[in-house]
C-alpha cells in the first residue's frame, strides 16, 4: 500500500472515529425541532449530545459541535433565558475569524478532506449579536451594521431585519425604519414592502404607509384592514377581518380590537374566546391571549383573575414550548 | 385600566372600568429565528406562525392593546372605553349612566347620558366609546357618574379618572412688514402715487414638545378679507411621502423630538385708490384709501391651521391666529431720505433734492418736509424751506422736491432735511449724503 492511500485511509478512520454518520443524523434532529420552533426539545437533545460527548458514546467534529452550541444558544433566547445565553457565549470566548480554536486549520487530522478558514456558523454570530442587543450592550446595534457590511444576500437581510428590531428596543424608531428601507432598497419585493407599510405604521406614519400600500400591485387583506383600523374606520376594517382575512389569528384578534373600539366588548371576547378554546395552536400567540385576559380585566373585573388561570392553561397545555405564560399577569 | 374606589356608605353594586383606545398600531416583537443553521430562510415569506417567535424586522400584524394610559397631548382625540359593571348578585334597576370630561379650566364637557333608565343583569356591563378633542393643558378629570336603583334603594355612584394633557407643540409666530428701501423706488415724472400694497412676511416655527417624532405637518393660512396668502415653503409635504422620494433620499417629512420645523407665508392687501388732490400743483392723483373706521378690524390677517400626527398614530389640530400686534417692527415710525439729486451740481446754481417720506405706522399721519436753515450749512434751501406732505396713510410712501442751491465748491452733505408729523410734533430726520459742488 503507498503512503498516499495509507495517508488517505488514516484519515478516514479519523472521521469514523468522530461521529460521521451518528453527528449528522443529531444535528439534522436539531435542526428539525428549530424549524418546528420546539425549543426546549432543542434544549434537551442539545444537552442529550454533550452528555454523550461527554461518556464517550458520540463524537462530534470541531465544526458541528459550534452547530450544536448556536442552536443551544438560539433556544436560550427564544424560551427567554438570557443570562445562560450569554454565560454560553461567553464561554465560547471569541468568535473572531482569526481565532485558531475555531480554525480547521487547528484540526486538520480530524478532516478527512483538507478544509482551512473559520468553520464558526454564521447564525452563531447572529444570536450572539442578537443577546448583545438584548442586554442592552452599548456598540451593540453598531456590531450587527458592521457585521452586515461584510456578507451580502440573505444573511445581510437577516443582519438588516436584527438591526431595524435592535434600533427600535432602543427607542430610534426613525433609524428602525431607515435600516427597513435600505432592506427594502437590496429587496424590492412585494412582501419587503409589505413590510416596509408595517413598519411606518408601527411608528405612526399613516400617510407614508398608505402611500406604500398602494404601491404593492398585489393588494394585501390583512394590511388592508390595519390601514383602515388605524385611520378609525373601524366599521370597514372589522368587515375587512372578517371577510377577506381568512379567519387567522391576525383576523380573530385585531377583529376583536375593532369591536372594542365599536363599544361591543362582549362580542369581542366571545370572538377571541371561541377561537383560542377550539382553534389550533397558531391561535395560541401571545398578542392574542394578551388581548383576551385585558377584555376580560373590562369586562369581568371580578372574575378576570381566574379567566386568566384558564388562559394561561390553555396556553401551557397546547401553546407551542415557549410561550410567554408570564404575559398574561402583566 | 382603572378602577373604582369604594363607595362612602356600603359597597356599590356597580363599578366603572375605564381603558383609553389609542390608535391599533402594529406591534413589534422579536425579529426572526434562525430555523437552519448556516441557510437562513427567506426572511420575508417564511415568518413563523407565531409573531411572539419573530418577524421580518420584528414588526408583526397583530394589535396589541395598550396596558397603561399613556401620555396624551392637547388637540388629539381621546378616545376612552368605559364600562359599567353590575358585580353584584342581583340585577339593578334604572340605571343612568353620565360621563362628563372637567378640563383644566373646570368647563364640564358632557360625554354622554343615556336618558331612558335601563336596568343591568348580574355580571353583565354597559359600555360606551366616549371621545372629544382636548384644546386645554393640565389636569383633566373624566367624571363617571352611574345612578341606580338597588332593593329598592336609589344610590348614585360617582368615579373621577384624572389624567393630564402635555403640550404637543410650542407655536413661535412673527409678522414682519415687507418694505423697499426708499432709495431704490424709482422716481418719476410727474410722480405717481405710491405702493398700494400692504406686504407682510409671516414666520410660523413649531417645536415639538412630544418626546417622539411628528409626521404630515401641515400648517394652511386662511386668510382674513382682505388680505390674501401665498405659501414660501419650498418641500412639497405630499412629494416628501412617496415610496420613490423615500427610497431615493430617505424620511425628510418628519420632524423629531425637539426639533424645529418652519412655514413661512407672504400675505398681502391692496389698498384701494381714491381721487384727491395732489402734491404736485393740484393735478389730480389717485391715492390709497384707508378707511380709518375699520383699521381695527384690517390688523387681523387670519389663522393658520397646523395639522401633524403622532409616532403614536393620533391625529391632532390646532389653529393660531395672525394678529398685527405681533408685527416685530425694526422700521422707524416715518422713514424719510434723500431718493435723488442731479449728478452736475454747480455752485450758484439751483438744483432739485428728491425726498420721500413712508408711513411704517399703522394709523393715517399728517406730514411736514422741514428744511432746518440752522442745519444746512453751505447748501441753503431756495425760497420755501418746507413743503406738506398731506395725510399720509399706513405704508404709503409721500414723495416731494426741494430746490437747493450751493454757496461754495467742494464736498459738502445734505443736512438739516427732516419730516414733522403735525400732529405729535415728532421731528423723523433724513440721512445725509454727500454731494460734489463743481
Amino acid at each position: 500500500m503507498t503512503d498516499q492511500r495509507q495517508a488517505n485511509e488514516t484519515r478516514r478512520d479519523n472521521e469514523d472515529q468522530h461521529g460521521g454518520h451518528q453527528a449528522n443524523e443529531a444535528l439534522q434532529l436539531l435542526h428539525q425541532l428549530s424549524a418546528k420552533y420546539q425549543w426546549v426539545s432543542v434544549l434537551q437533545h442539545a444537552s442529550t449530545l454533550r452528555m454523550a460527548e461527554d461518556d464517550g458514546s458520540l463524537k462530534l467534529l470541531p465544526h458541528q459541535q459550534l452547530h450544536v452550541a448556536a442552536y443551544r444558544i438560539l433556544a436560550l433566547l427564544q424560551t427567554r433565558q438570557l443570562e445562560r445565553a450569554t454565560a454560553e457565549i461567553s464561554a465560547l470566548g471569541t468568535l473572531s475569524e482569526h481565532n485558531p480554536k475555531y480554525r480547521y486549520e487547528s484540526y486538520a487530522k480530524l478532516y478527512a478532506e483538507a478544509r482551512c478558514g473559520s468553520f464558526v456558523p454564521f447564525c452563531l454570530h447572529v444570536v450572539a449579536l442578537e443577546a448583545a442587543i438584548r442586554r442592552g450592550e452599548a456598540g451593540a446595534v453598531d456590531a450587527i451594521h458592521a457585521h452586515a457590511a461584510r456578507v451580502s444576500g440573505v444573511q445581510r437581510a437577516l443582519l438588516l431585519s436584527c438591526a431595524a428590531c435592535a434600533h427600535a428596543r432602543v427607542g430610534q424608531m426613525e433609524a428602525s425604519v431607515e435600516v427597513v428601507l435600505q432592506l427594502v432598497r437590496e429587496n424590492y419585493n412585494q412582501h419587503a414592502l409589505q413590510t416596509l407599510s408595517r413598519a411606518l405604521l408601527a411608528v405612526g406614519d399613516v400617510e407614508c404607509a398608505t402611500n406604500v400600500v398602494d404601491s404593492v400591485a398585489t393588494r394585501d387583506a390583512t394590511l388592508d384592514a390595519l390601514l383602515s383600523a388605524v385611520k378609525g374606520e373601524y366599521a370597514e376594517a372589522l368587515a375587512r377581518y372578517q371577510s377577506e382575512c381568512g379567519g387567522g389569528k391576525t383576523a380573530v384578534s385585531n377583529g376583536a380590537v375593532c369591536l372594542l373600539h365599536l363599544g361591543r366588548l362582549e362580542e369581542a371576547v366571545r370572538l377571541v374566546e371561541t377561537a383560542v378554546l377550539d382553534g389550533g395552536e397558531d391561535v395560541l400567540d401571545e398578542g392574542v391571549l394578551f388581548n383576551l385576559a385585558t377584555m376580560y380585566e373590562l369586562a369581568e373585573p371580578e372574575g378576570a383573575a381566574g379567566k386568566k388561570s384558564q388562559l394561561a392553561n390553555v396556553a401551557s397545555q397546547r401553546g407551542r414550548q415557549g410561550f410567554d405564560v408570564q404575559l398574561l399577569n402583566r | 385600566m382603572r378602577d373604582a374606589s369604594p363607595a362612602r356608605s356600603g359597597p356599590h353594586a356597580l363599578t366603572f372600568r375605564v381603558m383609553r383606545l389609542t390608535v391599533p398600531l402594529p406591534t413589534r416583537t422579536n425579529p426572526l429565528p434562525f430555523t437552519a443553521v448556516n441557510t437562513p430562510a427567506d426572511i420575508f415569506e417564511n415568518a413563523p406562525v407565531w409573531e411572539a417567535e419573530g418577524a421580518p424586522c420584528g414588526i408583526g400584524s397583530l394589535t396589541v392593546l395598550p396596558s397603561s394610559f399613556g401620555s396624551i397631548y392637547a388637540y388629539e382625540t381621546f378616545r376612552s372605553f368605559v364600562s359599567v359593571f353590575n358585580r353584584s348578585q342581583s340585577a339593578v334597576e334604572s340605571v343612568v349612566v353620565n360621563i362628563m370630561m372637567q378640563t383644566a379650566s373646570q368647563k364640564r364637557i358632557p360625554l354622554f347620558e343615556n336618558h331612558k333608565p335601563l336596568p343591568l343583569k348580574s355580571r353583565k356591563s354597559m359600555n360606551n366609546v366616549v371621545s372629544i378633542t382636548l384644546s386645554e393643558l393640565g389636569v383633566h378629570v373624566l367624571v363617571c357618574t352611574a345612578s341606580y336603583r338597588d332593593n329598592g334603594q336609589t344610590r348614585s355612584l360617582r368615579q373621577f379618572f384624572r389624567f393630564n394633557v402635555l403640550p404637543p407643540l410650542e407655536p413661535t409666530l412673527s409678522v414682519v412688514p415687507l418694505y423697499r428701501r426708499l432709495d431704490a423706488i424709482p422716481i418719476a415724472s410727474p410722480p405717481i402715487p405710491s405702493s398700494t400694497y400692504l406686504h407682510y412676511l409671516v414666520d410660523l416655527r413649531l417645536l415639538n414638545a412630544i418626546p417622539m417624532p411628528l409626521y404630515a405637518t401641515k400648517a394652511v393660512f386662511e386668510p382674513k378679507a382682505p388680505y390674501s396668502v401665498r405659501a414660501l415653503r419650498r418641500d412639497d409635504e405630499s412629494r416628501l411621502q412617496t415610496l420613490d422620494y423615500m427610497l431615493k433620499h430617505g424620511r425628510r417629512a418628519v420632524i423629531g423630538a425637539g426639533d424645529i420645523t418652519t412655514f413661512l407665508f407672504h400675505v398681502y392687501r391692496k389698498l384701494p385708490l381714491q381721487l384727491s388732490s395732489s402734491l404736485w400743483d393740484g393735478a389730480e392723483v389717485r391715492r390709497p384709501q384707508y378707511d380709518s373706521s375699520s383699521k381695527n378690524s384690517t390688523k387681523y390677517l387670519g389663522k393658520i391651521a397646523i395639522s401633524w400626527r403622532s409616532a403614536a398614530g393620533e391625529h391632532a389640530r390646532m389653529e393660531q391666529e395672525v394678529v398685527l400686534s405681533n408685527i416685530q417692527d425694526k422700521q422707524p415710525e416715518i422713514e424719510v431720505g434723500v431718493c435723488a439729486v442731479p449728478q452736475d451740481i454747480h455752485v450758484h446754481q439751483p438744483f432739485v433734492v428728491r425726498c420721500a417720506a413712508r408711513n411704517n405706522t399703522d394709523t393715517e399721519r399728517r406730514l411736514y418736509l422741514q428744511i432746518r436753515r440752522d442745519l444746512v450749512g453751505d447748501i441753503v434751501p431756495v425760497g420755501v424751506s418746507g413743503v406738506s406732505l398731506g395725510d399720509v396713510f399706513p405704508g404709503q410712501i409721500a414723495r416731494c422736491g426741494i430746490t437747493m442751491i450751493a454757496l461754495v465748491r467742494g464736498q459738502h452733505t445734505l443736512s438739516g432735511i427732516r419730516v414733522v408729523d403735525i400732529d405729535s410734533k415728532v421731528s423723523y430726520k433724513a440721512d445725509s449724503p454727500s454731494i460734489t459742488v463743481l
